[in-house]
C-alpha cells in the first residue's frame, strides 16, 4: 500500500516537475548576462539527480559504517540499494551534462574538474558495484560492499569541492538573480523533492528485491 | 609491544624483498618501461613540463598496482595474515606494517623512476629535490591506502580484473592532484596548493583505509 502510495506520488511530483521545467521557470542568463538557451532547462534534471546520488551515497557511507558495527543483514541490503539508486542518477548525471554542453559549448566533454571529477565518482561506484556482484560470500560480500561505500565516500567531498579545489573552468556560473529569481528556485527545489520521491521509492523496491533473494 | 610488533613485520618484509627483489624489481622496470615511451612519444623541449608530470605518475601509478598486487598476493598464498591473527595480532597492525613495508620498498621504485623522468625530460637539476618531496607525498598516500581495494580485489572472482580497476580508481584523486602539484613545481611556482589538497587526501584517504582495514582484513 505505502509502496504504490509513493509509486503514484512520486510520478505525479516528477510530471509537475517536468511541466514546471519547462513551462513555469524564465529563461536562464549567467553571471556575464549572457542567455543559456533552452537546453539549459536540463539543469532541473541534472542538479536534482546529483543532489539524490549525493545523498544516496552518503546514506550507503552512514549504514556502511552501521553494518560494520553491529553486522546485520539489513543493513547491507539498505547499502547494496542506496549504491545502485546512487549510480543509477549518476548516471543520469553524467548522460544530461553532455547534452547540454553540446549545446552551449559546441562540444560534449570538456575535462574541467566539476567533470573529471564526477566521472571519476561515476567509475569509483561503478567499481564497487562490480566488487559487489563478483563475491560469492554473502558475508564477505557484505563486508566488503561496506567497506567501500565508506571508501568511495571520500569522492563525494571532491565533486563537490573540485571547483574551488581546483578552478571552476567553464561549467556554468549562475547569475546573480539565479537562485534569487523564486520560479527557478522554486522549480529547483521542486524537482529535488520529486527526485527524492522518487529515490525513496526505488531504494524501498531494491530492498524488497534484495530480501527476496 | 605494538611498536614492536609492526617494526617485526615491516624487518620481515624488507629482509624477504632484499632476498628476492619480487616486488620492487617489477616495478621499477615497468615504470622504467613506461617514462621511455612517454619520454619517446612526448619529447622534451617539444612539449611543456605538464608531460613530464603525467609521465612520471603514470610510471609511478602503474608500478605501484604491479608491486601492490604481488605484495599482496605474496601474503594471501602463504597464509600469513591467518597465521599472524592465530598469534592475536591485530588486522589493523597487520595493515599498518604492510603499508610501512611498501612505503620502504616504494622508496627504492620511485628513486629510479624520477631520476629517469628528470634525464629524459630535461628537467632542471635545482626542480629535481622539490619533485622528488611530492613524489614521497604521493607515495605515502598510496602506500596508505593502496592495500585496502588490493585486499578488496583479492576476494573477487573476477581479481585479475577488478583489482587493477578498483586501485586506479582509488589512486585517481590522488594522480590528478599529484600531477598538479608536480606540474607547479616543475613550472617553478613552488609548493602550491595543489601539494596542500595531495597532502589532505594522504590524510583522509589514507586514514580511512587504515580505519577499514580491520574489517576488510578479518577472515
Amino acid at each position: 500500500m505505502v509502496e504504490r502510495f509513493l509509486k503514484f506520488f512520486a510520478g505525479v511530483l516528477l510530471l509537475t516537475g517536468i511541466f514546471l521545467a519547462l513551462e513555469y521557470s524564465p529563461p536562464f542568463y549567467d553571471s556575464d548576462g549572457k542567455y543559456l538557451g533552452e537546453a539549459f532547462r536540463i539543469f532541473f534534471m541534472h542538479v536534482p539527480a546529483a543532489w539524490n546520488s549525493f545523498l544516496c551515497f552518503l546514506a550507503a557511507f552512514v549504514a556502511g559504517i552501521g553494518y560494520l558495527i553491529n553486522r546485520k543483514p539489513s543493513w547491507d541490503i539498505f547499502v547494496a540499494s542506496c549504491l545502485e539508486v546512487g549510480w543509477v542518477l549518476a548516471c543520469l548525471v553524467i548522460v544530461s551534462g553532455p547534452i547540454w554542453a553540446r549545446a552551449a559549448w559546441g562540444a560534449y566533454w570538456t575535462w574541467e574538474p566539476r567533470l573529471t571529477s564526477f566521472l571519476v565518482l561515476w567509475l569509483v561506484y561503478l567499481a564497487g558495484l562490480i566488487l559487489r556482484g563478483s563475491i560469492e560470500d554473502r558475508e564477505t560480500r557484505a563486508r566488503f560492499t561496506a567497506a567501500y561505500a565508506v571508501l568511495a565516500f571520500a569522492t563525494v567531498p571532491i565533486v563537490v569541492l573540485s571547483i574551488h579545489l581546483w578552478g571552476a573552468k567553464n561549467h556554468p556560473k549562475p547569475g546573480p538573480d539565479f537562485f534569487g529569481d523564486p520560479r527557478i528556485r522554486a522549480t529547483l527545489f521542486f524537482n529535488t523533492f520529486a527526485f527524492l520521491a522518487a529515490t525513496v521509492y526505488l531504494v524501498g523496491k531494491r530492498m524488497k528485491l534484495e530480501r527476496s533473494r | 609491544m605494538t611498536f614492536r610488533v609492526v617494526r617485526a613485520m615491516i624487518g620481515k618484509d624488507l629482509l624477504r624483498e632484499t632476498r628476492t627483489g619480487e616486488v620492487v624489481l617489477g616495478g621499477v622496470g615497468l615504470s622504467l618501461t613506461v617514462i621511455l615511451i612517454f619520454a619517446f612519444a612526448f619529447p622534451a623541449g617539444a612539449v611543456g613540463y605538464e608531460h613530464a608530470a603525467a609521465a612520471l605518475w603514470v610510471a609511478i601509478l602503474v608500478a605501484t598496482q604491479v608491486s601492490l598486487s604481488r605484495s599482496v598476493e605474496i601474503e594471501r598464498s602463504n597464509g600469513r595474515l591467518e597465521t599472524l591473527r592465530s598469534l592475536g595480532i591485530d588486522p589493523g597492525l597487520f595493515y599498518l606494517a604492510k603499508s610501512c613495508s611498501l612505503f620502504a620498498s616504494m622508496l627504492l621504485l620511485l628513486l629510479p623512476t624520477l631520476l629517469a623522468c628528470a634525464f629524459f625530460f630535461q628537467i632542471p637539476a635545482g626542480q629535481v629535490p622539490g619533485l622528488a618531496g611530492v613524489v614521497l607525498l604521493g607515495g605515502v598516500g598510496l602506500a596508505l591506502a593502496g592495500p585496502l581495494p588490493v585486499w578488496l580485489g583479492s576476494a573477487s572472482k573476477i581479481r585479475e580484473v577488478l583489482t587493477p580497476m578498483l586501485s586506479f580508481v582509488i589512486f585517481i584523486p590522488f594522480l590528478i592532484t599529484a600531477v598538479m602539484a608536480s606540474r607547479d613545481i616543475l613550472e617553478g611556482n613552488g609548493f602550491s596548493s595543489a601539494g596542500m589538497t595531495l597532502a589532505a587526501f594522504d590524510f583522509v584517504v589514507g586514514g580511512t583505509a587504515l580505519l577499514l582495514a580491520p574489517a576488510v582484513l578479518e577472515d
